[in-house]
């Protein structure tokens, strides 16, 4: 059964004409509601198989164009008026044209016209009669039985309700669904007449059981509060099974959204931001890390040179010497150094941070607090080749902690929280692993649920020979996490280049 | 990170035991090792570690797992003594080639067994040390070839180019040594290595039979190793003779652990080396190296008994260990050359003890958590835009060069371009993010409007007076797509960002190519220009393929926030 709430208050209205008439006509329907928009409850109740059509027949109606009504309200048509003027004595077209009830044109295709159908014709310039008989039909009978019975735009009469003659004119003078200059318009209806089924026969006994009568108030106004109207006043009942669109919203983009709750997890356990350029000297991304200048991780392939300008204009001190001297020899670090002469002009070159390991250097460099503990969501740069699961532009979310008490234990324990707090891993566990800048290194494992032990990021303690240049004689943990990748899986995503998506829909329906 | 291929079969005779794929790949870890793909016997293992060419070759892994599981190293007699040693077999090196490829070290090898597995691992290893550690035998250049048929002693010598030939590998033909370069395929590959050079380096036996041309090539007569053969001679070159020797080193101990005897070479210089004029390989560069204890605990975090420590250290290939009270004497394996810092011997111990024996201890210093005052400016920025309507996006800051320039009807526009770059799509890094957005409004047109989006985002823009000549910058650009926008549309939004962040602007009207003719202007503060604003010119959406009129601005974040702060101090001073 039909959920009466679901009934507008016109279909209601509609059904209730049913009350003491097995058929109702459109016209008929709409006397009795009073209202332009019955079609539309018409179709509604048909579409639900209320109501159903019992006959249908076509009509032709009359009605006026904007033209029309002007020849109403000024009681003449430029026939009539033309006629009119020669009837009383004789008129020439320039009269008839200085008579600004009709412009020029009106009057002239009015000329013309009853001069073709041979009413009038000219007689040295001036206007003349020449057939009375038909003249008179415009004369007397053209205002009085068709432009006078119109008493507003609205009105449609039945084109039968006319005589032969002014039907002609009305063929003669009407464009179908045109407005144009043409007085009449012609418009052909379909008149319908319809029944209610049985089951809008059965729905029309609810309504009357629940004595609703379509006059239910849909909306409360703020009148209706002020003036209290609405007491008393009965409220249509909602239909709650209709669902609105989705409104448009602004939201966040759900990577970046990803990436915020990570740095909002690492600040909570008391890590501090840093932030740097996305170009970087070969210095502070690679020579401050301790990794040789000969490194095979230092080809032209692993990074982005920059090609203008190729260099920093200056190294910069007291940085530069100490960690020169580090990489030749181990400087004062106990080291014995990589054994190499080390190249300056390589370490001034300018490329695209290429890992964010170069912040943590940075930072060491400017006197870090310590205790202290570090983190950067920095965007890094490497030559690959882009597909499903390397990206050419991707983010590290690395760091460093230092402190007197930070050893091999530690690290892993930091490990573990990053595990259990940042990725929501149920068990971890440590493999070796290299980095050129520190030792001991470890890679963090985490067991997934579905993809078993997947690597989720690495650490390891800085080298003396990387601490010590750049001013730090604590124990240092520097520590990454493949933050695309988890978020990768925690968004489902799983090729890596949809994380900078483009997709308005995409962005729009990620939940 | 290297990659080798193995046999698994020949790993298994080499390590003494046979494994499941799952307790091999256990027991490389303690190599940094990796199984990276598995085809039927034969395995691709990738080397984490960079530093230990050692274990880039079969027999560099099973000796670490052997010893590893037995606690007990390799021991190579052909490495002691070094002083004083002096080898029958000889190679003399001409005074030519110091400035050209200036050392040569060399050692023979009788005895061993050459089979098809072994002679893909020694072929591999001599790729790995050449071309990896070797930096494209820039640095080492190794050559094996069959002993039998070589008259000592060897000559390395300084050759003239043009007067010289032989008949290189693969090849029937002689052919001078420099059309070695210029005709034969290996010879071009490496030809760079010998530009410029008046001399070529040639090694030839006492009769002068050519074994090859380092870095290059060797001759189809001596330089050609076959299945069965059994003595063979095996040769470094290069101009770092730390690197050389190493080389060899790991060289011999994979012959010899294949069941060759090796004998030692002497090399004679007509120069001095950084270890003398006469120098018999193979030699051991490594030097006791001594660690406090004290040291390893702190480094660890905790107390680890003198025998786990021993145990742990032999487990690694160390020699001489001697572990007091105080502290540890050891010497790294010969083939090593990774151990520079004391530090180093520390993370073998923790290795060779094992990662999973050590309790984790969760942090406990207090530190306070802060966000990096850009960042945190960012995110209020960001939560107004979300606020405002708009759909966040956030884009690749790599970008093409074109679409910042010529696609904007901006050719002239000025960005940081990289000048190695892989492709068009990554050739530059962004100066503005309103090309972003752009992309986004064309991927996107079957969403329903209007499209309101922003991005807020690190920008890179050249900087003459910096240091590095760019400098990086926040911005913020928020774009609208529909029937109907424009710019006083967009600007209602601009008015949110000013209102809420106090700062007041005006706009100065500019012409601006990416802009339509009179509906751009500069957003200003006084003179400072922080950012732009218009509705995007007709020819711009044709070329980005948008239907619909846009309207953007874009603004330095920084630098708005900066006034906005210098305003909020003046107000505190009235």
């Amino acid at each position: 059964m039909l959920d009466l709430a679901s009934l507008h208050a016109l279909e209601i209205r509609i059904l209730r004409a049913y009350q003491n008439n097995a058929e109702q006509s459109d016209a008929q329907l709409q006397q009795g509601i009073g209202e332009g928009q019955v079609r539309r409850a018409v179709e509604w109740l048909m579409s639900k198989h209320l109501l159903e059509v019992t006959a249908e027949t076509t009509r032709t109606t009359v009605s006026l164009t904007e033209v029309g009504r002007d020849f109403a309200s000024k009681g003449a048509t430029p026939e009539t008026a033309l006629l009119d003027r020669a009837g009383a004595g004789p008129v020439a077209i320039k009269d008839l044209q200085a008579d600004q009830r009709f412009d020029k044109g009106a009057w002239g295709s009015a000329f013309g016209g009853l001069k073709k159908d041979g009413i009038i014709d000219l007689d040295k310039g001036d206007i003349v009669i020449v057939d009375p008989d038909r003249a008179s039909f415009f004369g007397n009978r053209l205002i009085p039985e068709l432009f006078a019975r119109f008493s507003d735009s609205n009105t449609h009469i039945e084109i039968g309700e006319f005589s032969q003659e002014i039907a002609q004119y009305i063929q003669a003078n009407a464009r179908k669904r045109g407005s144009g200059k043409a007085p009449l318009r012609l418009d052909e209806r379909t008149e319908r007449v319809y029944r209610l089924t049985k089951d809008g026969r059965r729905v029309l006994v609810e309504v009357l059981k629940a004595n609703l009568t379509g006059d239910e108030i849909s909306r409360l106004t703020p009148e209706m509060i002020q003036k209290g109207t609405w007491r008393g006043a009965s409220f249509r009942r909602y239909d709650l099974s209709i669902k609105p669109p989705r409104v448009l919203i602004g939201k966040h983009h759900p990577y970046r959204a990803y990436l915020d709750s990570v740095r909002r997890r690492l600040m909570a356990l008391g890590f501090e931001e840093m932030k740097g350029s996305l170009v970087e000297t070969e210095f502070w991304n690679m020579d401050a890390l301790f990794m040789p200048q000969f490194h095979a991780a230092r080809n032209i392939h692993d990074a982005y040179y920059v090609a203008e300008p190729a260099q920093a204009k200056r190294a910069e001190e007291p940085h530069f010497s100490s960690v020169a001297s580090a990489h030749e020899s181990g400087g004062d670090t106990g080291s014995r150094g990589w054994r190499y002469k080390f190249n300056p002009e390589q370490s001034r070159r300018l490329i695209l941070r290429s890992q964010g390991t170069a912040l943590s250097a940075r930072t060491l460099a400017s006197n870090p607090n310590i205790p202290g503990k570090y983190f950067a969501l920095a965007r890094c740069f490497r030559p690959e080749d882009v597909d499903a699961t390397h990206a050419a532009d991707f983010t590290q979310a690395e760091g460093i902690v230092l402190g007197e008490n930070i050893n091999f234990r530690s690290l892993l324990g930091l490990l573990e929280l990053f595990a259990l707090e940042i990725a929501q891993a149920e068990a971890v566990r440590y493999v070796p692993d290299y980095f050129p800048f520190t030792e001991p290194s470890v890679e963090l494992q985490a067991k997934h649920p579905v993809l078993g032990w997947i690597e989720l990021g690495g650490a390891g303690l800085f080298r003396p020979e990387l601490t010590q240049p750049l001013g730090v004689d604590v124990p240092v943990i520097a520590w990454g996490l493949g933050v695309d990748r988890m978020a990768m899986v925690a968004l489902g995503i799983s090729d890596i280049r949809d994380l900078f998506s483009t997709d308005l829909d995409l962005l729009r329906n990620t939940r | 990170m290297p990659k080798i291929t193995v046999d698994k079969p020949d790993l298994e005779r080499l390590a003494g035991q046979a494994y499941s794929l799952e307790s091999l790949s256990a027991a490389l870890e303690t190599a940094k090792a990796e199984i990276d793909a598995v085809e039927g016997d034969a395995l691709r293992i990738q080397l984490k570690d960079t530093n230990r060419p050692d274990l880039w070759s079969t027999e560099g892994l099973a000796r670490l797992l052997k010893s590893h599981r037995d606690n007990a190293p390799p021991d190579y007699s052909f490495f002691h003594p070094q002083i004083g040693r002096h080898a029958e077999r000889e190679v003399i090196v001409d005074p030519g080639l110091q400035h050209i490829r200036p050392y040569i070290a060399a050692f023979a090898c009788e005895g061993i067994s050459i089979d098809e597995a072994a002679l893909k691992a020694l072929i591999e290893a001599q790729e790995k040390l050449a071309d990896g550690y070797g930096r494209g035998r820039s640095a080492v250049a190794i050559g094996i070839y069959d002993a039998s048929d070589i008259a000592y002693p060897v000559r390395y010598d300084a050759a003239d180019p043009d007067a010289t030939a032989f008949v290189p590998l693969e090849f029937e033909r002689e052919m001078t040594l420099r059309q070695i370069l210029s005709d034969h395929p290996t010879g071009r590959t490496y030809s760079h290595l010998l530009a410029g050079k008046d001399r070529f380096p040639l090694i030839r036996d006492s009769r002068c039979e050519v074994l090859s041309m380092p870095p290059v090539i060797n001759s189809q007569t001596l330089g050609r190793v076959e299945v069965g053969d059994s003595f063979l001679f095996c040769e470094a070159t290069g101009p770092e003779l730390d690197a050389i020797l190493l080389s060899m080193a790991i060289m011999a101990a994979n012959m010899a652990d294949r069941g060759g005897r090796i004998h030692p070479v002497t090399t004679r210089y007509p120069y001095d080396t950084p270890h003398g004029r006469t120098l018999t390989c193979p030699y051991d560069l490594t030097a006791p190296m001594q660690v406090d204890i004290r040291e390893i605990y702190k480094v660890v975090g905790s107390h680890i008994s003198t025998d786990r420590i021993q145990m742990a250290l032999n487990a690694l290939g160390y020699r001489d260990i001697a572990v007091g009270k105080q502290t540890v004497n050891a010497r790294p394996a010969p083939y090593r050359d990774d151990i520079l810092h004391p530090i180093d011997i520390v993370e073998d111990v923790v290795i060779g003890i094992g990662y999973d024996t050590f309790e984790p201890e969760m942090p406990r210093d207090f530190t306070l958590g802060k966000a990096a005052p850009e960042e945190d400016l960012a995110d209020r920025f960001r939560q107004l835009m979300v606020g405002s309507g708009f759909q966040e996006v956030f884009l690749s800051i790599l970008c093409s060069r074109q679409e910042q320039t010529e696609d904007m009807n901006d050719p002239d526009a000025q960005i940081v371009a990289i000048s190695n770059p892989m492709s068009e799509s990554y050739s530059a890094i962004r100066a503005s993010l309103l090309p972003g957005l752009l992309k986004t409004e064309a991927a996107s047109r079957r969403a329903r409007y209007p499209h309101r989006i922003f991005e807020v985002g690190e920008v890179g823009v050249l900087a003459p007076d910096e240091n590095y000549g760019t400098r990086t910058d926040i911005h913020l650009c928020a774009l609208e797509a529909s029937d109907e926008a424009n710019l006083s549309g967009i600007q209602s939004y601009l008015e949110v960002l000013a209102y809420y962040f106090n700062f007041d602007y005006t706009l100065a009207p500019i012409d601006h190519p990416t802009f339509s003719p009179g509906r751009s202007g500069e957003i200003r503060i006084g003179e400072r220009v922080y950012g732009l604003i218009g509705e995007i010119h007709p020819i711009v959406l044709e070329t980005w393929g948008i239907n619909y009129p846009v309207s953007a601005f874009e603004i330095d974040i920084l630098i708005a926030d900066r006034i906005a702060d210098e305003r909020r101090k003046g107000a505190q001073c009235v």
